[in-house]
């Protein structure tokens, strides 16, 4: 069996015979000290591995540090990174010389990262750019790397992926995904920046646009061009939140995802489908940054825009297979590239929980080494024992919680709702999210629904509500309601979520696109040349910032919905292709929307939204 | 399949030399820059340098000074507000359309038929670019190590760091201690201090020093507390221009006292090739 290095060339993997000299063999290399890797290569070594970690920057902690994310948002609490960042709040009340700081000190913390790596004897390489893996047959033995003195490489018994982006995986050939599946799209980055603030170090960001980490011209123009947003290029620098620096690390939410030996996936957490034996608890809520809701999964529409069940945090259990490649030995992830797929992917990204991800890494690559076997052959029992103990595995009494919207430590436990009164309450509220979604669940429940929609007498946010779940559970019958609530452009906006929620009327029209209404074509297409103001509510700001993108949101979900129908009903395409082409002859108005936290960038999506348009009609023109 | 990129000048780094060489003539340049960011050399070290007095006379030097010193991040005197640069820099790239590719290094060089082919490295994998003229402006000399040339200048290392006054008003006389040298920059309060380095010193032999020279300040110093450490070493070479092989040259952009100069060194360079004297 021969060695050979496997290296990356626009994004392929090409593979080589190696005879080389490497001279150093470790137990272990983690490539990439950021949120996960440092967790991971500190633990590994304090538990007895020979450990080298690696990073293309100049120190640890990735987004926390170097990145200038200072605080969390949701993650599960417990592991040992709370007694890391408990050292760091000790360190800047007691110490003196660092300037107190926003969330957790990134100076601190990446001291106390150091520190603890050099005490567990990690050996480090900074400014070391990945550039090979070498492997014999499926097994990743080492890896190779650019360093200042030049090429390096090093031999070890398991490799964690820590880069964030499955760098590691990519040049091993492991199975990749990525991005949605309507256009690959994945989340927002951003690029934060440092200030100060009565007399705290301070952070701040908005999101900056999309880049694709995998291209160095992708990346540079998200470079140059967050750089020049007015947050970062002022008019006017002065003393006031005095600017101290720029995070030298872009903030990027999501790149490429392993395909695992076992998956986490939406539609599996959806179906309930949990794991037997989880290693720790992703926690958050569903968090895409995206605006253009429209292009995304039915499953994610399904939860964010028919309930807007956007800001329900909910627990996701994660199994080792998620962090263990298919069908390459010798390496395992650690951070956001484990294999989630793009919906769960806004959940499982927090920065607790990749750290969780890196201790539950180490920890596995230990007994893998110690007992000599392969990662999914470790006792699950004994690992799960030993996270347990650290807090790293803390099994919630409930999968989902909701926050109070002003105090994010207290949280209450939600259950879905089955008892038939409780869910019409919550249909008739302007809380309706969680009883249209638990609705949608009991099958039982149906005759019930289409009499609590059909009643002249009842409730209009009962007849409403009841449609959409109605619609939900693929019943057509639906139809009406919502061809009533699309008729007006209803603007009712719920409030089941803190933000993000949706307006009625457009997701009225994603729901007749779920249930492939043949009754709703002249409609949708009249939507999509309807140039009349629409009504807009006030309280929606950071989900809509004006009545463009309302017109863009009611446009989008008209077009996808078309789509969806005339997919399944070859019968209409020919109505739905004259509908598009009116809408082509209208000279479409440039579709903007803007980014989550900044009205600055206004993305015109009207040529993508063409693009998809275009797509159907050649696809159905043979039969039309 | 390897791809390979063609250009006439390729410069290593996007320094403030770096980037004056490129601004001067964009369409035949390519900048490569191993980080994320413009300008490390000063801005993600935290060296505001020391203002220059000298006048500067390129046109295109003197609108640079007048937007820095319109937007406040340069002050009269020349004292830069060190944060506020990259913004401003990346603005003059994006406009004047400058090839550039970030978070992308050197890992080899060899020389072929009048042409450097330099093996790189990015995050899409390994590229070969093919120039004519190479000007390496980075503080270590990248281009020497990976031909495995001696560097026989030596050069003084520092970490920096950035200050905050917790009570009153910034006075840095405060700040007088052995082993500190302090820096202001445009902005009141905005105060960096230097610590030297051995040449040897890794990033965390560097942190640690810092630390321990802080630790050790005086009670009058102790009203100023670090709000952020740079995460670039700044690295002192000495100014001008070497050989390295021919259509080969490391200039350093840190070799410079102030930012400006450093730019100025890399547009007046360029304009001496463009005259058609010796070519780069």
């Amino acid at each position: 069996m021969s060695l050979v290095r496997s290296r990356l060339a626009n994004c392929k993997v090409e593979r080589e015979p190696y005879d080389g000299i490497i001279i150093q063999e470790l137990d272990l290399i983690v490539v990439g000290l950021g949120t996960a890797g440092a967790i991971a290569a500190i633990t590994a070594a304090r538990n007895g591995l020979r450990v080298l970690g690696i990073d293309q920057g100049t120190g640890m902690g990735g987004t926390g540090t170097f990145g200038a994310v200072l605080g969390y948002y949701y993650g599960q609490r417990g592991g040992i990174y709370e007694d890391w960042d408990r050292t760091v709040m000790e360190m800047e009340q007691s110490d003196g010389d660092f300037t107190p700081s926003a969330g957790v000190n990134r100076e601190l913390k990446q001291n106390v990262l150091e520190q603890l790596a050099r005490e567990a004897k990690v050996e480090i390489r900074y400014e070391s750019l990945l550039t090979g893996v070498f492997m014999v047959e499926k097994k990743v033995c080492g890896v190779e790397w650019l360093e200042q003195g030049g090429l390096n490489s090093a031999y070890a018994r398991m490799v964690i992926d820590a880069t964030g982006d499955a760098y590691v995986c990519a040049m091993a050939g492991c199975e990749l995904r990525g991005g949605r599946e309507q256009d690959g799209q994945n989340q927002p980055f951003s690029n934060a920046l440092v200030y100060m603030k009565g007399g705290k170090v301070c952070y701040g960001y908005t999101d900056s646009g999309y880049v694709d980490p995998y291209d160095a011209d992708s990346l540079t123009e998200a470079i140059l061009s967050s750089n020049t947003l007015s947050t970062h290029l002022r008019n006017n620098y002065n003393e006031g939140d005095r600017l101290i620096t720029i995070a030298s690390q872009l903030g990027i939410r999501e790149g490429r995802f392993i395909e695992g030996e076992e998956n986490v996936t939406w539609q599996s957490y959806l179906e309930e489908q949990f794991a037997e034996h989880p290693i720790f608890y992703a926690y958050s809520n569903l968090d895409n940054h995206s605006k253009d809701l429209a292009l995304e999964s039915e499953n994610q529409q399904d939860w964010s825009v028919a309930c807007s069940l956007w800001g329900l945090k909910f627990f996701v259990p994660i199994p080792l297979g998620a962090l263990v490649p298919k069908e390459v030995d010798g390496l395992i992830v650690a951070g956001r590239c484990l294999a989630v797929d793009h919906d769960l992917a806004a959940c499982v990204r927090m920065k607790r929980d990749m750290q969780k991800s890196g201790e539950a890494a180490a920890v596995a690559v230990e007994l893998a080494i110690r007992d000599q076997v392969p990662l999914m052959n470790i006792n699950i029992h004994e690992l799960q024992t030993r996270l347990s103990a650290t807090g790293c595995l803390t099994v919630p009494a409930s999968l989902y919680r909701e926050h109070s919207s002003n105090d994010k430590a207290t949280s209450v436990p939600v259950q879905w709702i089955e008892d038939a009164e409780e869910i019409k309450q919550g249909l008739m509220s302007d809380k309706p999210g969680i009883a249209i979604w638990s609705a949608r669940r009991l099958d039982w429940l149906r005759e019930q629904l289409r009499q609590w929609m059909m009643s002249d007498h009842e409730s209009e946010n009962l007849r409403k509500h009841s449609a959409f779940a109605l619609s939900l559970m693929g019943d057509a019958l639906a139809e009406k309601v919502l061809l009533e609530i699309v008729s007006m452009r209803d603007p009712y906006v719920p409030k089941t979520s803190s933000k993000y929620n949706m307006v009625r009327g457009f997701a009225a029209i994603y729901l007749l696109g779920k249930v492939r209404s043949v009754a709703a074509v002249d409609a949708l297409c009249e939507v999509l040349i309807d140039e009349r103001p629409l009504p807009m509510v006030e309280r929606n700001d950071e989900f809509l910032l004006d009545e463009d993108e309302l017109r863009f949101q009611y446009i989008s979900f008209a077009l996808t919905a078309l789509i969806r129908i005339g997919d399944a009903h070859q019968v209409v395409r020919e109505s739905i292709v004259h509908g598009l082409r009116a809408w082509f002859r209208l000279k479409i108005t440039p579709l903007f929307i803007t980014m989550k936290g900044s009205k600055e960038i206004k993305l015109d999506l009207s040529d993508k939204l063409r693009a998809m348009a275009d797509s159907a009609i050649s696809r159905w023109e043979p039969v039309s | 399949m390897v791809k390979t990129i063609c250009t006439e000048l390729l410069v290593i780094g996007a320094t403030f030399t770096g980037m004056g060489m490129a601004l001067s003539d964009p369409d035949r340049s390519l900048v490569i820059e191993s980080t994320a960011a413009v300008g490390s050399e000063f801005i993600a070290a935290f060296r505001p340098g020391v203002p220059v007095n000298r006048l500067f006379s390129d046109r295109r030097v003197l609108q640079f000074r007048d937007e820095l010193m319109r937007r406040r991040a340069m002050d009269e005197a020349g004292r830069v507000h060190l944060p506020a640069l990259a913004p401003i820099c990346c603005s003059l790239l994006h406009q004047k359309k400058v090839r550039i590719r970030f978070l992308t290094r050197p890992m080899a060089v060899e020389y072929e038929q009048g042409k450097w082919k330099v093996t790189i490295i990015s995050p899409a994998g390994v590229e070969v670019i093919v120039a004519t003229n190479v000007v390496d402006t980075s503080s270590i000399g990248m281009m020497l190590r990976l031909l495995g040339k001696p560097n026989e200048e030596g050069y003084q290392p520092y970490i920096n760091a950035s200050l905050h006054r917790s009570e009153g008003l910034a006075v840095v006389q405060d700040l007088v201690e052995d082993g500190l040298i302090v820096y202001e920059g445009a902005i009141d309060g905005e105060v960096y201090i230097n610590v030297s380095l051995c040449s040897e010193d890794d990033w965390s032999k560097a942190r640690m020093r810092l630390k321990e020279t802080w630790s050790a300040r005086s009670q009058a110093s102790r009203k100023w507390t670090i709000a952020s450490v740079a995460s670039a070493l700044d690295i002192r070479q000495q100014s001008g221009i070497r050989t390295i092989d021919d259509q080969l040259y490391w200039l350093p952009s840190s070799g410079y006292d102030h930012p400006l100069q450093a730019y100025n060194e890399g547009l007046l360079l360029r304009n001496t090739q463009m005259d058609g004297s010796e070519r780069l």
